[in-house]
């Protein structure tokens, strides 16, 4: 069946699944960081973006294909718009401060909106599955009004020496057919 | 089907344009052009040889894939039980509606929603719903799904909605020489599509593509400064630019020999050193000439006319390049929008830790979130802009007079070598084969 087609749907059923609440006071340090990542993003605080990347961070990001309801939700896991590492990342975050990055310089405005965040046991002690909603908002230039990037994350975090880091974040896009020209940001 | 007296002023203005390129100057309000952009729906793309699927994409009886033929036309390109692939119009005879909405499947049958005509996955009408109660009886024979001229060329599959169009094999021509460093070098698998919209015209990326090494040294500058590619533009300017007059192009770049900058490790693209194997099967599969040609060079980017585009390329992220492949359809949505569709391409016996390792340097240079392509679409949004800028302005234009101090290497009846890389006069050859086509020269 060529690619096209993961039976498993393994990527939905992570975000599917359901695990156990976290206490009050770490939902809110969840929530609270999860913010805070938002506005360095927003704000163009790219470097300090990275210090929140954990060393062996994986990063991925998936389109969706239209699929009937049968075969499942349409994301082909083999072939995600993004697969990134720390490392990688951290190249996209220099390319960004070089004077060379035209697309991006002037720089897009963008507004990291989050919403439906629900903080739930991880695998391991001192880790949490964070999922939740975004929409990135995106002014560029002369265009008449604003782009949407809306999509799903799953994060898995890490307290790492009292810090809360991103281990894993996997985000599902709702587009089959992305609409902003270049996905120059970070998600 | 006539274009009316509306296309006929479009003609003059036309062989007008025609006239500008033969001295490489080509007017700037052609490219976002709202009236040539309904010409072009006329004669342009409803007569060529439109790629709409790999075999690969389809291994398999019942497997299916929806694509476009230029702006609107969708067909379907499957797999049908009797093994044969087949490419028909998304069209139910009883009234047009699609009969599949899905991108891709596995189908025995495709039924229409709109009164339930059922459809094998060879075409045939198999079913109308209470045809004796409603419709009375219906011609099986003649109400098939509408087939169109398919022809497919080492795994690629194109189709043709104009059964007079010359075979596939004219239409590529000699250009088939330089297609087989894609097509026919190992076994390829191609990787569902990736699509995302674009403010330009479709040619604007077409333009640049296959003639452009020029280019890298300021749009991607800032990849060369984190060592994404090799500083010294000497190691791109020597290569090969090649022009159809069927309106083909391709360009190698790099060159083993002549003292380029790079070790001879690199030759072709890195392959050597990730996987050798695919080195030892293009010796095979090519001709000796073929082989040195694709062995010799970085091969660089090719368009089959007239929006079909191959790449084979390589990044480097501080060790060794990684190569890798991808093709492009423009699908033009306006004068002024396009959708992009990008397949990543690997050869398929290669070891699975190159092919992770080549898709990752695809995905991060030129698929929609990629490091390259950002700061290629500043360009090709912001030229297609200024085209509708200076639509009133009809003496502003562009220059294609570059690498014209570079000799000819060879001609033959349909190609002209170049010996450089880049040779304005490549995407010169590609605009007039569209002129040719849209004043019904072809």
């Amino acid at each position: 069946m060529g690619l096209y087609f993961n039976e498993a749907e393994e990527i939905a059923r992570e975000f599917i699944e359901r695990r156990e609440g976290v206490s009050e006071s770490v939902r809110s340090e969840v929530e609270d960081f999860l913010y805070r990542e938002a506005e360095l993003l927003d704000w163009f605080k790219f470097d300090q973006w990275l210090d929140l990347l954990s060393e062996d961070l994986e990063y991925l990001v998936f389109s969706r294909v239209n699929v009937k309801r049968a075969r499942g939700y349409g994301i082909p896991k083999e072939n995600p718009i993004m697969v990134e590492d720390k490392k990688s990342l951290t190249v996209r975050v220099r390319r960004l401060n070089t004077i060379y990055a035209w697309y991006e310089d002037p720089p897009s405005r963008t507004m990291h909106a989050i919403s439906n965040v629900r903080v739930l046991k991880g695998e391991r002690e001192g880790e949490v599955v964070a999922k939740s909603y975004v929409v990135l908002y995106r002014h560029r230039r002369d265009e008449a009004g604003t782009e949407e990037l809306p999509y799903l994350r799953r994060d898995v975090l890490r307290l790492m020496e009292g810090e809360w880091r991103i281990g894993k974040r996997h985000v599902v896009l709702i587009h089959s057919v992305i609409p902003m020209s270049a996905l120059s940001n970070l998600y | 089907m006539g274009a009316g007296s509306w296309a006929s002023g479009l003609e003059a203005e036309l062989n007008s344009v025609r006239d500008s390129l033969k001295d490489g100057l080509l007017p700037h309000w052609v490219l976002s052009d709202p009236r040539l952009f309904e010409l072009e729906k006329i004669r342009l793309w409803p007569r060529v040889w439109h790629f709409v699927a790999h075999e690969s994409e389809v291994p398999g009886k019942g497997d299916f894939v929806r694509r476009y033929l230029g702006p609107e036309t969708q067909v379907l390109v499957t797999r049908s039980d009797d093994e044969k692939v087949r490419v028909f119009l998304n069209f139910c005879r009883h009234r047009g509606n699609s009969v599949v909405t899905s991108d891709c499947g596995n189908a025995n049958t495709f039924t229409c929603s709109y009164h339930g005509w059922t459809y094998a996955n060879d075409g045939r009408l198999l079913g109308v719903p209470l045809e004796d109660l409603f419709y009375g009886k219906v011609d099986r024979e003649r109400t098939g799904l509408i087939e169109l001229r398919s022809s497919t060329y080492n795994g690629l599959i194109f189709a043709n909605l104009d059964k007079r169009a010359e075979p596939l094999e004219d239409y590529l021509g000699e250009f088939r020489y330089y297609l087989d460093l894609f097509t026919k070098r190992a076994e390829f698998q191609y990787y569902p599509p990736h699509r995302w919209l674009v403010r330009m015209n479709w040619k604007e990326e077409v333009d640049s593509f296959g003639n452009d090494p020029y280019h890298h040294y300021t749009t991607h500058r800032s990849m060369i400064e984190l060592g994404g590619r090799p500083p010294n533009p000497a190691v791109q300017a020597l290569g090969n630019a090649v022009a159809s007059r069927k309106g083909h192009k391709f360009g190698t770049s790099g060159r083993a020999a002549r003292g380029s900058a790079l070790p001879e490790s690199v030759f072709p693209a890195f392959y050597p050193v990730w996987a050798p194997k695919v080195v030892e099967e293009a010796r095979k599969r090519l001709s000796q000439d073929q082989f040195q040609v694709w062995f010799n060079h970085l091969v660089g980017p090719m368009v089959v006319f007239p929006n079909f585009a191959l790449d084979q390329t390589w990044v480097s992220y501080g060790g060794t390049g990684i190569p890798f492949i991808f093709v492009r359809v423009y699908r033009p949505v306006s004068p002024r929008l396009t959708e992009v569709w990008s397949w990543f391409v690997v050869e398929r016996d290669a070891p699975e830790d190159f092919k992770r390792a080549s898709y990752r340097a695809y995905a991060s240079s030129f698929d929609p979130a990629g490091n390259f392509i950002a700061d290629d679409v500043e360009n090709f949004e912001n030229v297609t802009t200024s085209s509708a800028g200076v639509y009133n302005v009809r003496e502003v234009e562009d220059l294609y007079r570059g690498g014209s101090h570079r000799p000819v290497l060879r001609r033959t009846e349909e190609l002209t070598i170049y010996d450089t890389s880049f040779r304005e006069e490549v995407a010169v050859s590609y605009w007039l084969r569209w002129i040719d086509y849209l004043t019904g020269r072809v």
